[in-house]
């Protein structure tokens, strides 16, 4: 009796732990895969138990549903153990391949750019992505693996099975990170067909780009003109282009430095663009030379004039009006209403919103400050697409011939020309292998002091100059400001402790007061 | 989970009255508001002295409703502790079992009648997310998404309470236990660091901390509603009711 009863009981252990090991395995497989240990173990260990129990308890099967009690308690047991089954293998469906957030927040914080969509649409190879945060929640970095962790489920999610990741604590795997080359905690690395692209900068912008670059396999190269007094990359004040130069490079361009003063005296094959930023002194006509070779060749020129008091740069200009139409004068453009300086020379440009260079850069920001700036003029039979003008008409704005006299003043009889003014136009197919260009008025917009307003325009025209259609994209993202103000008098604050820490609790202590009083 | 039908809204209406007319409701909640209200109060003069920080807003009503999380896992076995516990030491089980109502009849009216009773305690609340609209200019639907999540882990924790209620005789022994169950689903996702999620301990860590009720929260809390937490709350609330009505009905045959 006793041994039967024993072998009973031991039919019934054997049978609810199959079951859960059951459960456990469907887990372990939603969460790890089929080849994950995660899986097998419970798996076999549920295969193990439903063996036992058919090799040595068949019999006592029978007799765990038959008595009124034991019938109850079998069917309690198994039905709870069901439900506990089904709920867990609905998480791990819904965890693992049902993953599917909705974000509420305004400025849409935990959603990736539309630009991120296209760019994973546009994935022809799996990409693997591994991060190197330390997993030690004491660690400094523990916070930024937490939103890597979280930007990279957003990836994962978004891309249709071409990512996976993993987050990897550098420390207690030293041997990954050393496959991957990190050097220091921090880094999220990303491998596509044995090339790895790691970054350290943890935004949205920086994670795409690492992708597109993988995808493209290449970096373009963009060269800056040197030796004309040009703006410089290696210049870290405010005049300088440092900024410019880090913002191209997280975008995987190289940037160079091109002097057409030294042999060989041509662009290089590989430039994607050729920048000519706010140059003083005057070209050579073997510099000039090279130029149309180059634009021959179907190139892209970026070329920003600043107006300067002696010019120098005729045969430039003169060159730009020959190869683009447009013709960048060396004059002022005012703009009285849009000039928030006591520089009168000081304006604003306001952006069009219908150009691939400035349409998503409208959506967030309408002007870009042009310091000082030349009108960009084109004759009537040039195709051209604008990019930025003076946002009033005369006399709040008008072309200034006379940079000497300050303050400046609409003259029409001198030959001031009344606004509207055009300072920054883009054109393409120019020449049989349709070459494009970008012309600005003005190079202090993307310079170090003024990067944060324009350093994006100059971006997306450099993306649009070297077909990056994808990258134009981006949309800088300006989260609202949610600032907090202080109660500003005594009586407030009071107001404001008595309301929010004493009023609901008064009011429930009052009516238990009245309840037991009631009561009694 | 099952609409409220005449017999366990006759059941909830009885046992909201019970909670009323007995000191319980008013212990619980009026610590539970100081508690809220105090911790908000010198939350909101930390971030607004910073002056600085553009999301001061934003991190006040996360911190609040991290902060309402924690007091509801202290707070809620006090509301479900007595349910069946209760009865049974009362031996009004016995009365229950006999009576034509049956048991989820029984156990949907106890549930809903804490949840009603946790709904006005979050209710209760309310004056936080005005005093930063009058402040500050906060995001207005994550703070409901926020609620909507502590509402679902409140139904999480009062579910647990009523099971674990349902399988004692003493109600300090099914409260110290619903508390402790509580922080354990709490604490489950602060295991040790796992090397790498792709190890059996990093798969296993993963799994563990899914089942964190916590860390569900924090989507919500931060104005995300995932599907899978949604899964995860309303999976759990349904299977520890099932299983309480399970567990009361075996007191019929035992």
């Amino acid at each position: 009796m006793n041994r039967s009863s024993d072998r009973r009981r031991f039919v019934l252990v054997c049978l609810l732990l199959s079951f859960g090991m059951l459960i456990a395995a469907g887990v372990g497989w939603a969460f790890g895969g089929f080849r994950s240990l995660a899986f097998h173990l419970p798996f076999w260990t549920s295969a193990v138990g439903v063996g036992a129990v058919v090799l040595w308890g068949r019999d006592q099967l029978a007799d765990l549903f038959t008595g009124r009690a034991a019938a109850h308690g079998a069917a309690a047991v198994f039905s709870a153990a069901a439900a506990v089954g089904i709920a867990a293998m609905l998480n791990a469906i819904a965890a693992s391949r049902f993953d599917i957030h909705w974000d509420s927040t305004e400025d849409k914080v935990f959603t990736l750019s539309e630009q991120t969509h296209a760019v994973l649409d546009s994935l022809t190879e799996n990409a693997e992505i591994v991060g190197f945060f330390p997993s030690d929640p004491e660690a400094t970095r523990y916070n930024d693996g937490l939103y890597a962790d979280h930007l990279l489920t957003l990836y994962r999610r978004a891309s249709n099975g071409k990512i996976d990741f993993e987050m990897v604590d550098p420390y207690l795997s030293p041997r990954r990170a050393q496959e991957y080359g990190i050097l220091h905690e921090g880094v999220a690395a990303f491998k596509m067909a044995g090339r790895i692209e790691r970054t350290s900068s943890l935004t949205e912008a920086d994670f795409t780009a690492a992708l597109l670059k993988l995808s493209r396999g290449e970096t373009p190269a963009v060269y800056f003109l040197v030796n004309h007094g040009e703006r410089s990359l290696a210049d870290p004040n405010e005049t300088g282009y440092t900024s410019v130069e880090v913002g191209l490079m997280k975008q995987n361009y190289s940037v160079e430095p091109l002097d057409l003063r030294r042999a060989p005296v041509r662009v290089p094959a590989d430039a994607a663009a050729v920048v000519i930023a706010g140059p003083r002194e005057p070209f050579l006509a073997s510099e000039l030379n090279a130029l149309d070779q180059y634009v021959d060749r179907g190139g892209r020129v970026m070329a920003l004039l600043d107006p300067i008091n002696e010019d120098k740069l005729e045969n430039l200009r003169t060159w730009l009006k020959k190869r683009s139409g447009a013709d960048i004068q060396n004059a002022a453009v005012i703009d009285s209403r849009y000039n928030y300086s006591a520089d009168p020379f000081f304006m604003s440009a306001q952006l069009e919103p219908h150009h691939q260079i400035t349409a998503t850069l409208h959506q967030s920001i309408r002007s870009v400050p042009f310091p000082l700036a030349s009108p960009v003029v084109f004759e009537a039979n040039v195709d051209y697409a604008p990019l930025a003008s003076s946002g009033s008409e005369a006399p709040q704005s008008w072309i200034e011939n006379d940079l000497a006299t300050a303050p400046p003043a609409y003259e029409p009889g001198k030959g001031d020309v009344g606004g509207p003014v055009l300072m920054a136009a883009a054109v393409e197919g120019r020449g049989e292998n349709g070459a494009r260009f970008a012309l600005f008025g003005d190079s202090d917009f993307a310079s170090n002091q003024l990067y944060a307003y324009g350093g994006d325009l100059f971006l997306y025209t450099v993306n649009w100059l070297t077909r990056q259609k994808d990258l134009i994209a981006i949309p800088p993202r300006d989260p609202t400001q949610r600032v907090l103000r202080r109660p500003g008098s005594q009586g407030e604050r009071v107001a404001f402790v008595a309301i929010a820490v004493f009023l609901a609790p008064a009011l429930f202590s009052i009516v238990g007061i009245a309840v037991w009083l009631w009561r009694r | 989970m099952r609409r409220l039908t005449g017999p366990s809204l006759a059941v909830c209406k009885r046992e909201i009255y019970s909670y009323f007319v007995s000191p319980v409701a008013y212990f619980t909640i009026v610590p539970f508001l100081l508690l809220c209200g105090f911790f908000f109060y010198i939350t909101f003069n930390y971030l607004s002295q910073r002056g600085g920080s553009e999301t001061a807003a934003t991190d006040l009503m996360v911190f609040a409703i991290q902060t309402m999380s924690v007091l509801l896992t202290l707070a809620s076995p006090l509301l479900t502790m007595r349910s069946f516990a209760e009865e049974r030491r009362a031996g009004s089980m016995e009365l229950l079992a006999t009576s034509p109502i049956r048991e989820r009849d029984i156990v949907l009216g106890k549930f809903f009648a804490s949840w009603f009773l946790v709904g006005a305690m979050l209710l209760a609340t309310a004056p936080y997310p005005l005093f930063v609209q009058r402040y500050g200019n906060p995001d207005v639907a994550p703070i409901l998404v926020g609620y909507l999540g502590l509402a679902l882990l409140g139904g999480c924790l009062l579910a647990l309470g009523l099971l674990i209620s349902s399988l004692s005789s003493n109600q300090i022994v099914a409260g110290v236990s619903t508390l402790g169950a509580g922080l354990f689903l709490w604490m489950i996702q602060s295991l040790p660091p796992a090397a790498g999620t792709a190890t059996l301990y990093g798969t296993l860590r993963e799994i563990a901390v899914y089942m964190s009720l916590q860390q569900h929260l924090t989507g919500f809390s931060q104005g995300v509603v995932a599907v899978k937490s949604l899964v995860y709350y309303l999976s759990f609330i349904s299977v520890c009711l099932y299983l309480t009505t399970v567990s009361s009905a075996s007191f019929r045959w035992k």
